[in-house]
């Protein structure tokens, strides 16, 4: 290969395209005729032009039509067991232990605020070492939130463990990690438990 | 820019650049975000845009785009420590009659092979042939668009020619010529 090999190998991708000017076009044209490793070079150019322009052209997704078996072709954050399933989960649950909980807050700071002015303990306090200074009525408050809290744990593990045989194995093409699993299971058995 | 003109662009662009997006990137998902980044900043910037220049304007921030998408692919790979495997299970799943749900026809499997081929060239020089071969860009626009000499764009492409060089030289010349004897 010499100089104007190069020279010519490089003009090649506009050659192809029909977009060199004469000149140039009748400098690479004179070159290719003695020059068997020049021709290889335009077959090949030849053949890439050819295959990359016929790719087909794709349709956009309408919004909306993304499913598990539209699209196969899914991005790699949406692959991942804590993008698609544990961070949702996690976030539902955190709203429903706000939703159950913030209404005792007001009573439980009232009742403190009133046990302080007459034990004189330090605020905080009183709930967590002196339980039994609570009210039936905000004791049984408390107890039905964490009956709810706990209840909208074990539904948000069931939906997970009920959708393990459907959207998460069409998902990653296999099972649910088994730790992870296992460890839903775990919360359930354990409410189950509780309730038994 | 009205919503009619906005709407027509919309239109005449979407599908081209969304399949350019995809055989650079190989995943529907990120080419869909691509574009829809790239139509959103095409209204936001409405009023900086030359009307003259959408075309131009649109191609070079979805090649920037694309290239952003890889960069943060990549980064997330090497964060979770995964292997390149998404990029191959994709091109599995394109592979032999099966088209894409999004595809109006079938990758041939010499594509799949040269597609597949050009995931070990640059993100800039894959962008850059897919606009070219692709999309049927010229490459003096191509480095106007890009603000890059001319010279160095064919350096690029002549480079990755010879990368893919096992991918190019395939029996059908030999054919042809056999036709040609015969």
């Amino acid at each position: 290969m010499n100089s104007r090999c190069n020279e010519v190998q490089l003009l090649l991708v506009e050659y192809s395209a029909g977009d060199l000017p004469s000149d140039q076009t009748r400098i690479v044209e004179s070159h290719l005729k003695s020059c068997s490793e020049c021709q290889e070079e335009l077959r090949r150019e030849l053949r890439l032009r050819g295959l990359l322009s016929s790719l087909p052209t794709l349709t956009l997704p309408l919004p909306g039509s993304r499913s598990e078996h539209d699209l196969p072709l899914r991005g790699a954050w949406r692959r991942t067991f804590l993008g698609r399933w544990i961070l949702p989960a996690a976030g539902v649950a955190a709203v429903l232990l706000a939703v159950f909980f913030a209404p005792n807050f007001p009573s439980g700071d009232f009742l403190d605020l009133k046990h302080q002015s007459s034990s004189g303990s330090h605020p905080g306090q009183s709930l967590v070492q002196e339980p039994e200074n609570i009210s039936d009525w905000t004791r049984a408050e408390l107890d039905t939130a964490q009956k709810e809290a706990i209840f909208s744990l074990t539904l948000t593990a069931r939906i997970l463990l009920e959708s393990e045989r459907t959207a998460v194995h069409q998902a990653f093409g296999k099972k649910l990690p088994h730790v992870i699993s296992g460890s839903l299971r775990k919360i359930m058995n354990t409410n189950q438990g509780d309730k038994g | 820019m009205d919503n009619n003109t906005y709407n027509e662009i919309l239109v005449t662009h979407q599908r081209r650049l969304f399949s350019a997006a995809f055989y650079m990137l190989r995943d529907a998902d990120d080419a869909e975000d691509v574009i829809q980044e790239a139509f959103l900043r095409l209204w936001r910037f409405t009023g900086r845009i030359d009307p003259g220049k959408v075309t131009a304007w649109l191609n070079r921030v979805v090649h920037n785009l694309c290239i952003d998408q890889t960069r943060k692919r990549n980064v997330l790979r090497r964060h979770l420590g995964q292997p390149d495997v998404i990029a191959l299970e994709n091109l599995s799943e394109m592979d032999g009659n099966k088209s894409g749900p999004c595809s109006e026809g079938p990758t041939s499997p010499d594509q799949e092979e040269l597609l597949e081929a050009m995931a070990t060239l640059s993100k800039e020089t894959r962008s850059i042939m897919i606009m070219h071969y692709f999309q049927g860009i010229k490459l003096v626009d191509i480095a106007e668009m890009l603000e890059m000499n001319p010279n160095s764009l064919k350096v690029r492409i002549h480079r990755a020619r010879q990368a893919l060089r096992l991918v190019l030289t395939r029996p059908e010349p030999v054919i042809s010529a056999r036709q040609e004897t015969g």
